[in-house]
């Protein structure tokens, strides 16, 4: 277990989409073992990754991505999606409202926030490690 | 230095396990510890009798070099343990292993 005052941060991003390949299953797996160990895990969802956030997820035979995530929410996994993959794929619309853009979507877990490309570059600048799955 | 590479993509359906695993004759003569993890797809990598740089890495690794594969990933696609090359270990959990690693002992991780 990891004992010093400030956790270890390990981030991973994600590129391909859930049930298409184990690359999603690999990550869930992978960060859920870390944060048991206290490490801090930060994931960012990048192009067709972005549907493992999709709520009610209901796969009969594969590893379920969705409830998964839920899982690394809970325990305090930091999961940022790419905003513009997201409206993309109609998840958020991102337009701007009072001054702010409106992440708000009945299609995405709660607790998953969403992110620019460069909210990805601050998330590497914390990372002790960084991990990819995914892409080709 | 120690590096640890993980690789989750088959042997044979493109060149990344080809890739990855001939960075191991290059690190041989420079005395970099190198530990291999095998997850998923990847496992398939352990068969012993393969050709190329797969077969010459796993079948005669370099000094320094540890390759382990996933017990469950092995399991999923029935390959047991005789089927493996000589000296892969076989770890239950694999995941857990290789975050401990990469975080407190490993300098450098690569992910295929």
């Amino acid at each position: 277990m990891v004992e010093s005052s400030r956790k270890k941060t390990v981030t991973m991003m994600l590129f391909s989409a859930p049930f298409g390949s184990q690359y999603a299953d690999h990550l869930c797996r992978m960060a859920e073992r870390a944060l048991d160990k206290g490490y801090a895990v930060e994931i960012f969802l990048y192009s067709d990754a972005v549907h493992a956030q999709m709520t009610e997820q209901n796969p009969k035979l594969f590893f379920p991505v969705g409830e998964a995530v839920k899982r690394l929410i809970e325990k305090g996994a930091v999961i940022m999606s790419c905003e513009i993959c997201s409206i993309a794929r109609g998840y958020i619309k991102g337009e701007l409202r009072d001054g702010k853009k409106d992440y708000s979507s009945t299609k995405v877990i709660n607790g998953l926030n969403f992110c620019s490309i460069y909210g990805f570059v601050d998330m590497l600048n914390r990372a002790d490690r960084v991990l990819s799955f995914g892409g080709s | 230095m120690r590096v640890c590479l993980l690789l989750m993509r088959t042997p044979r359906s493109d060149e990344d396990a080809e890739r990855m695993l001939g960075i191991l004759r290059g690190a041989k003569d420079q005395g970099t510890e190198i530990v291999v993890y095998l997850l998923g797809d990847g496992v398939l990598c352990a068969r012993k009798g393969q050709t190329g740089y797969v077969g010459l890495n796993l079948g005669n690794a370099p000094e320094k070099t540890t390759v382990r594969a996933s017990a469950r990933d092995l399991r999923a696609r029935g390959i047991s343990e005789g089927d493996l090359e000589p000296g892969v270990e076989v770890i239950d959990d694999l995941e857990g292993v290789f975050i401990e690693d990469i975080m407190e002992r490993a300098e450098r991780v690569f992910t295929w």
